[in-house]
């Protein structure tokens, strides 16, 4: 770019009247300050996008945990332990309720070549012994997970159990609860170190393929490459594959009526019960479910995002259609055998194509190591934001229980309004309070801040926060800025063209082609999963992201749009996955575009159309 | 007779080998019909038979006389190669009676290609073909309808070896002046609906895993010499996934006038905005345009043009391929210097990804 073109100023975009002082919502450090002169002049020279790839909502207090995890989780993995040459971490604000991050570059050729060699001997002991260490990554993660899930949080007694005198204990249980909270936190934190143990490794290896093939075949797309790259046996397809064979063994049984005409789960388990074969399914059903169905409704990231479990009529529902579409002839399996044989078919074509045996042999060198990282690239979010956050948040709920029946809350959902350090001191306050027999301040302090604090979300819910702000900078050296939030030379300049087009003016929106195919449909713009219900069928799906455990939804769609993701967004794989139109990365679309607005879908192009 | 002494052979009878016989368009022609592709049928008039014509004619010795007149003139004024080449053409090659065992081999080709045809006077291209390549530097004659006009056209092509430009490329080079034997193919003229190019990889950025298709109504020509902004279709060589489709406001095509000659028409207005091929004719487009590179084992030009008398898939016609003439004939350095896979990451992430 010839001339530097800069967004807002993130100190210069006003607050939502009405939300004044929301700051206090979280921690002190999130905020864009101007009374820190040196953060001040950072602010406004770093490149500030909204990640609206993991934040399509505003942000709940409490929520905010795992964007701390992953501020210092993904940053020390770049910067302090594998050493990537020319990146340091990525930067973390909130506005108005929204997420914005920067990436924060090394620029001294010095400080990045001095990184190399670490960065060498390091990044390669891991490349190299990959499955080895992935092997122990499960291992450690799956025993984090059972000791979550192993922990119990009980109310306090009225007097302690005789056994804490017999046993000379010489503690109680008011300082296990707070110890048990923070050890809570600190699990979660700890699951999202092991989150990037990997990932930015894994990132690495993708995003220098993918800039090499742009180097050898400019026009090849990124869908091809991840064909190439992607595994087969994804876990993210376990949970729903699951479903499948159950769908399967109730024909095999003779039993699919009995689930079919039942309106509700527990009817079927109830009918189910009354015949061998039905018993049979019922234990099938049951050994099916640990852990797949920690398998999360929306990304995880939210505490709303349910799991299969805490809504057993999603996976229900999914049974009976694979049984309708069984019934009708309909094959329900993925085609495994030919995935295989398309990715086969590439890697020795493309190989083929390349002449220059120098260019061959890094060719296989990079796509080698990305197919070994990859694995863990798809796999890892099901371990975590599902399986581990899905045990959490109900932790945090029977937390939550333990304050409404002290009367902090009315209800356990209004626990998310607390911060994790204010919730550590309402608990000191809860348990100071249980200890002294004086009535606990909380109560009268937390609901009226609570009820302020719903409306402002609600406000929040108004704004549409702008995809960037700051100054954008010539090179982007940071794997995840690149593959996992698309930002590009191409996405950037939209962003840029579009601050001054009113969004009644927009005609076209441009993002990435995710999903091959055109087609033209009825938008419906969803903002939070509760919406996923008023999908009608063959509506064209809008949302900042979209998460591949919507598994349902994409059986009724006609397209997908996204405003934020890479050719490596969740989005984008499951899309592909199911044979969807999808652009993603648009950065406006669910802002630009309204629910019942007609519009041009392609997934070739990667534009979508608005047709007045 | 064997092939090196024939004024005249058909296309099959020629195979890659044989440049110097009758020229690369004709033996590669030769060659893709052995390799059982779709091209038009014809035949070719051998470098033997220029030096037959010129020798049998007498223009020979006159052109002779002329440039040795002239050399030192020509060494110094490139204009003057107007004035000369003019003078050569017009005045000593084009006037002159072709011998008559030329007249009569030609005769015999000609019907009988009629006959293949079904049409007496069957319309022909009259297509110049170098022992090497100089693309564009030689005439071709399309609508060629009957036996007289068709030894006339040849004999243009003949003629087109002194136009100036390829007397100055001569010059230049220091190659012979006064003889520059090329072979002609005459080949059964295509009815076409649509024409265009192919190339095997993308002629913008050299990129081997695309293939180029453009394309426009009616005849190639209008195409070669830019009348019309084509059609421009991209495709996955390997997925065959068509990844870029720009379909152009195609005003103009040229047809064959009621005289046989060459006109151009305005396009109806419906057509004009509608892609000229079909995605299944692009697919097949594709998939012979792959199986010709993988026979040469080099990235292809190719000329194909659509048959409206013929029914898919026999309506592709293929008119001429050779190697594409800029990316596949570079070395190509390599994009990064090799390492491991580590040495790699590590380089490419000290450099960043430019936005």
């Amino acid at each position: 770019m010839s001339e530097k073109r800069g967004f807002s100023s993130p100190h210069e975009v006003p607050a939502v009247p009405g939300t004044e002082g929301w700051e206090r919502m979280y921690p002190y450090y999130y905020t864009f300050t101007t009374e820190d002169k040196d953060m001040e002049e950072h602010e406004n020279k770093s490149f500030w996008y909204y990640d609206g790839l993991h934040y399509p909502e505003p942000m709940y207090p409490f929520d905010l945990i795992w964007d701390e995890a992953w501020y210092m989780a993904l940053s020390q993995n770049n910067s302090r332990i594998f050493s990537i040459p020319a990146s340091m971490g990525i930067d973390h604000r909130i506005l108005n309720g929204y997420l914005y991050i920067a990436p924060v570059g090394i620029e001294d050729p010095g400080v990045i070549e001095q990184r190399v060699a670490d960065f060498m001997k390091r990044a390669g002991y891991y490349y190299q012994n990959w499955d080895e260490l992935y092997a122990k990554w499960k291992d450690k993660v799956t025993a984090l997970i059972k000791t979550v899930e192993g922990m119990e949080i009980k109310d306090l007694p009225q007097l302690e159990d005789e056994a804490v005198v017999f046993e000379g204990k010489g503690m109680s249980s008011g300082f296990e609860l707070v110890r048990k909270y923070n050890e809570l936190i600190n699990y979660g934190l700890e699951a999202w170190q092991y989150h990037f143990e990997f990932l930015n490794l894994g990132y690495a290896a993708y995003v220098i393929l993918a800039d090499f093939c742009k180097k050898v075949f400019p026009g090849m797309d990124d869908r091809t490459l991840s064909k190439m790259v992607g595994g087969v046996d994804v876990i993210l397809f376990k949970p729903d594959e699951n479903l499948r064979e159950l769908a399967k063994l109730a024909l095999k049984l003779g039993v699919q009526d009995t689930i079919k005409g039942s309106a509700k789960l527990d009817d079927a388990l109830n009918a189910l019960g009354g015949s061998e074969n039905g018993r049979e399914w019922v234990k099938a059903f049951e050994d099916a479910q640990y852990p797949w169905f920690y398998m999360s409704t929306g990304t995880g990231w939210y505490h709303n995002h349910w799991t299969w479990y805490d809504r057993m009529e999603i996976p229900f529902g999914n049974i009976k259609n694979y049984i309708d579409m069984l019934e009708k002839g309909e094959s329900i399996d993925r085609p495994v055998e030919q995935v295989r044989a398309t990715k086969d078919k590439l890697v020795k074509e493309y190989t083929e194509l390349l002449t220059n045996e120098d260019d061959k042999a890094t060719f296989q060198q990079l796509l080698g190591v990305a197919q070994t990282c990859f694995p863990y690239v798809e796999d890892h979010c099901f371990y975590i934001e599902h399986w581990f956050h899905g045990v959490f948040w109900n932790k945090i709920r029977e937390l939550g229980q333990i304050f409404v029946n002290h009367g902090f809350f009315n209800d356990v959902e209004e626990i998310w309004y607390l911060n994790r350090f204010e919730l550590q001191q309402a608990l000191y306050d809860l348990v100071t309070s249980w200890a002294t027999g004086v009535k606990p301040r909380g109560p009268s302090y937390w609901q009226a801040e609570i009820d302020w604090r719903k409306d402002v979300i609600e406000k929040f819910r108004q704004f549409s926060p702008p995809p960037a702000l700051g100054v954008t900078p010539e090179t982007v050296t940071e794997p995840f800025t690149i593959m996992l939030w698309g930002v590009t030379t191409s996405s950037v300049e939209q962003w840029l063209d579009a601050s001054g087009v009113s969004p009644e003016d927009m005609t076209e929106l441009k993002g990435f082609p995710a999903s091959s195919g055109a087609i033209e449909g009825i938008a419906r713009v969803i903002r939070s999963p509760e919406q996923l219900n008023e999908l009608q069928d063959g509506e064209i799906l809008v949302a900042s992201t979209t998460s591949p455990s919507w598994t349902p939804v994409f059986n009724k769609i006609g397209a997908a749009i996204t405003d934020v993701g890479g050719i490596m967004s969740h989005a984008a794989i499951v899309c592909r996955e199911y044979g969807l139109p999808a652009v993603v990365g648009t950065g406006l679309a669910s802002t630009v575009i309204k629910t019942g607005q007609k519009l041009r879908v392609d997934g070739d192009k990667g534009t979508v159309t608005l047709i007045k | 007779m064997g092939k090196d002494s024939s004024n005249v052979l058909w296309l099959h009878e020629l195979g890659k080998d044989d440049p110097m016989i009758a020229g690369k368009k004709c033996c590669h022609l030769g060659e893709m019909l052995q390799a059982k592709l779709p091209v038009p049928p014809g035949f070719a008039l051998t470098l033997k038979a220029y030096e037959t014509f010129l020798q049998g004619s007498g223009s020979k010795e006159t052109i002779l006389r002329i440039l040795e007149k002239h050399k030192q003139e020509l060494l110094i004024n490139v204009g003057k190669f107007e004035e000369i080449s003019s003078y050569i053409i017009n005045d000593v090659i084009l006037n002159k009676e072709m011998p008559g065992e030329l007249k009569e081999d030609i005769a015999l080709y000609y019907d009988q290609l009629c006959n293949t045809c079904g049409c007496p006077d069957t319309p022909v291209a009259v297509r110049s073909s170098g022992p090497v390549s100089m693309p564009g530097q030689f005439d071709t004659f399309l609508n060629v309808c009957g036996y007289n006009s068709l030894l006339n056209n040849i004999v243009k092509v003949w003629a087109s070896s002194f136009n100036a430009r390829a007397m100055a490329y001569r010059l230049q080079r220091g190659l012979v002046l006064e003889s520059s034997p090329i072979g002609v193919a005459v080949l059964k003229m295509v009815n076409a609906r649509c024409s265009g190019v192919m190339f095997t990889l993308d002629p913008v950025n050299g990129d081997p895993s695309r293939i180029f298709i453009e394309g426009s109504w009616g005849l190639g020509e209008s195409l070669v010499s830019g009348q019309v902004t084509p059609d421009k279709f991209v495709l996955d060589k390997v997925t065959f996934d068509i990844t870029q489709r720009t379909i152009c406001n195609k005003v103009v095509e040229l047809v064959r006038g009621p005289q046989g000659d060459v006109i151009a028409r305005d396009v109806p207005v419906e057509k004009q905005k509608t892609a000229c091929l079909s995605d299944e004719e692009i697919l097949e487009l594709a998939r012979i345009g792959k199986h010709i590179e993988k026979h040469y084992g080099v990235a292809q030009d190719i000329e194909w043009a659509i048959d409206n008398d013929l029914s898919f898939p026999h309506n592709i016609i293929i008119l001429q391929t050779r190697q594409e003439s800029i990316w596949s004939k570079k070395t190509k350095a390599p994009v990064a210097p090799k390492g491991s896979a580590t040495e790699l990451i590590a380089r490419g992430l000290m450099q960043g990804i430019r936005i």
